[in-house]
């Protein structure tokens, strides 16, 4: 075993693949020789692999993922680098359009492509560079969704990704991404599948569904919880699509009680989703109303004051619990 | 003037009370509403509050045993009265049942409904579908979740109540129950579709007697011929096969009343009656006035084991225009009963089993093999004189069954 950060994670996975498979690449912005990613994740990969496949572009998302798109039909296994998934309108065709091209091919063609991109508030970036797009995301068909909450986590899904044969957008939290915090990872190389949900903490008593960076707030949340004698089970999907909807029914089964977490206005977000999932498949095994723990439906303030307003927090998603206990 | 203190009939029970405790001592000041006395009746305690306020004098001592409607003791207005009490009415046990015509009645602890009517009971999925499942009623549920909400604990609180309550023989007004079914799956359909039938169509039985001396010949020549047909022809498939052609004679038996009209049907369509372990089902032999007899004999006997086994399909139980419901099998020898029409269908034929019974034939007393049948129709369809003829002609088939060749 070792520790590894979220950074390091990601980094690793790339690595070992583009190692493993020749016809990986990566295309975006500031991913060479002097940035290695804007956050620094990519470090390394320039000089170990070169400028044909570590291939740096001007800012054009709409190059960026339109090559990677054509390269992909054609035969290689590229990763698109979109810096900020705040990006994704202004490759907005490629996106909602062009990625679904097996279907409008009848399966003749195959898209193996990742893009990466970077989610989330908390650095007080403003609005254009803080959003977890995750609603909007879903509901583009034909696209996987991978937003993990841990190092181990983002490493076994990258490299899941990467191997995909079909479109996958790869979502890593800014605060994670910068976090020094590590977690264990075994030596040898492992890997998770897509669609597998994860319990992050066992209990009894409410099911919080918590997405990326908010996992660790549910599990801060469920300490504090614990003291006051109340159980906390809190489930990580991992993946948004496939989304392992029997690993939530199954716990609220269980607890009878469901909350989710999820940093992004709650009209149309992903805690929405789950929530109807629920509602619809797990009725009769409610015993309280699902809360939805969200961010306010207003754009992202940019001063840190308001910011951490707007995040879902600890405190939020207790005084929700307490709602429905 | 004191206030008496009584003591009470709790509930049905006439057996006498024990006096448990004086929650006052002689002479002290107690208050209107107060318990003053603990008294206990097999096994059960209750306490009986002061009626007034005032000075208590005893009357019975603790541990005494006495009838409903003693005067355990008195509560006098002022320390005079209660001087004047202790002077003429020492502690002693005095019945009083004679001045005292009824006892005081005890409020009863009937279940409290805690909802008004109309009003929306907040109550969780989860807990209703538990309270539906183990037939608990939610309004008399005080809920403990957020805003009064009945929760999933609540009801499992109830569960665990009645399950301790199916321990000891419950009382339901007045009566011990000994078990409880509940009316619902296939038993609850029954129900409602003969009650139905009853309340919405206008029902009466002709009743009869075949002779089934030409019959019974007749079928255990068909038995005996079982490896020839490749069927056991059973009397259910003998009365099938001849309904099916009489009906196709008399179509008005072979009807529905539909909203204001009555519709004859083309097919006819033959309801078997089989009892099943839950209750009954009328699986359906269709066409049954195309079939050979070796074709309705097969269509039963599946018919009869799908039944059984609980696997017949809704299309092989509907679709009926008139029922038969063979009783002979069941036994219980020469006796009559009014069957139910099974809607929307306009007639039914019960027959019952076959007995030896002592008939008049040409002057002399002879035994023959008799059935009895009881044909129930609906009246606003099928008038007396057209079941009258009818059931001639089901009597005339088979007391003379090479009419069927005919």
């Amino acid at each position: 075993m070792k520790e590894i950060t979220y950074q390091k994670a990601i980094n690793e996975a790339i690595d070992e693949e583009m190692k493993r498979d020749p016809s990986i690449f990566i295309i975006g912005e500031d991913i060479g020789k002097h940035w290695g990613g804007s956050l620094g994740e990519l470090a390394g990969l320039f000089d170990k692999y070169g400028a044909e496949r570590v291939r740096e572009t001007p800012i054009s998302e709409t190059a960026i993922l339109g090559g990677a798109i054509g390269a992909a039909a054609t035969g290689m296994r590229p990763i698109a680098y979109l810096y900020f998934d705040d990006f994704l309108g202004v490759c907005g065709d490629e996106l909602i359009n062009q990625l679904q091209m097996k279907y409008m091919y009848g399966g003749k063609t195959k898209l193996p492509l990742t893009i990466t991109a970077y989610i989330g508030a908390g650095l007080s970036a403003a609005h254009q560079h803080s959003k977890c797009l995750f609603g909007w995301l879903m509901n583009i068909s034909g696209l996987k969704i991978v937003a993990p909450a841990t190092a181990y986590d983002a490493k076994g899904l990258l490299k899941s990704a990467i191997r995909e044969d079909n479109p996958v957008i790869f979502l890593e939290h800014k605060v994670l991404l910068l976090s020094r915090s590590t977690s264990q990872i075994p030596n040898e190389e492992y890997t998770i599948p897509l669609g597998k949900a994860d319990i992050k903490r066992g209990g009894s008593e409410v099911t919080v569904v918590a997405i990326a960076l908010m996992v660790h707030r549910a599990l801060a949340a469920a300490d504090k919880l614990q003291e006051k004698g109340i159980s906390i089970e809190v489930i990580d999907p991992r993946t948004l699509v496939p989304l392992d909807k029997q690993a939530i029914i199954d716990s609220v089964k269980k607890t009878g009680r469901l909350v989710i977490m999820d940093e992004e206005p709650k009209t149309g977000s992903a805690a929405g989703e789950i929530a109807a999932i629920v509602a619809e498949e797990a009725f009769d095994f409610l015993d309280a109303p699902i809360k939805r723990v969200c961010a306010p439906d207003t754009p992202i303030p940019f001063s840190p004051v308001l910011e951490k307003f707007w995040m879902p927090d600890e405190e939020d998603l207790i005084k929700a619990i307490n709602e429905i206990m | 003037m004191a206030v008496q203190i009584l003591m009470p009939k709790l509930g049905m029970s006439t057996a006498p009370l024990t006096l448990v405790e004086w929650k006052a001592k002689e002479g002290e000041w107690i208050e209107q509403g107060n318990i003053v006395l603990v008294v206990e009746t097999e096994k059960i305690r209750h306490d009986i509050e002061a009626e007034a306020s005032g000075f208590l004098h005893i009357l019975v001592g603790e541990g005494e045993e006495v009838p409903i409607g003693t005067v355990a003791g008195l509560i006098a207005e002022t320390k005079e009265e209660l001087e004047a009490l202790q002077k003429e009415r020492p502690r002693e046990v005095i019945t009083t049942a004679a001045e005292v015509k009824e006892a005081p009645p005890v409020k009863a602890a009937a279940p409290v409904t805690r909802v008004k009517e109309g009003e929306r009971i907040l109550i969780s999925p989860v807990a209703r579908k538990m309270a539906e499942e183990h037939m608990i009623d939610i309004t008399t549920i005080v809920g403990t979740g957020p805003g009064g909400r009945i929760v999933r604990e609540d009801i499992q609180k109830e569960i665990e109540a009645k399950k301790r309550a199916e321990v000891t023989p419950s009382v339901y007004q007045g009566k011990r129950v000994k078990s409880t079914i509940p009316l619902k799956g296939m038993r609850k359909a029954i129900a409602e579709h003969m009650h139905r039938s009853l309340s919405i169509s206008a029902q009466l039985t002709v009743m009869g007697e075949i002779d089934m001396t030409e019959m019974v010949k007749l079928r255990e020549t068909l038995v005996s011929q079982e490896e020839v047909i490749g069927a056991r022809i059973t009397y259910t498939d003998l009365f099938v096969f001849a309904i099916a052609k009489l009906l196709r004679d008399n179509p008005i038996v072979n009807s529905s009343v539909i909203d204001d009209e009555i519709k004859l049907w083309e097919n006819i369509n033959i309801g078997v009656a089989v009892a099943v372990e839950e209750g009954l089902i009328v699986p359906v032999v269709k066409d049954a006035d195309k079939k050979s007899l070796v074709e309705i004999s097969q269509t039963v006997r599946t018919l009869v084991q799908k039944a059984r086994e609980g696997k017949l399909t809704p299309d092989e139980v509907t679709g009926g225009t008139f029922t038969l419901t063979n009783l002979g099998a069941l036994g219980g020898g020469y006796r009559f009963e009014t069957v139910i029409i099974n809607q929307p269908e306009s007639a039914i034929l019960g027959t019952g089993s076959i007995t030896d019974r002592a008939v008049v034939r040409d002057g002399q007393i002879v035994i023959r093999p008799i059935m009895p049948y009881y044909f129930t129709y609906d009246h606003r369809v099928i008038y007396g004189a057209v079941a009258a003829k009818f059931m001639a002609s089901v009597t005339r088939l088979l007391e003379t069954p090479t009419l069927s060749l005919v």
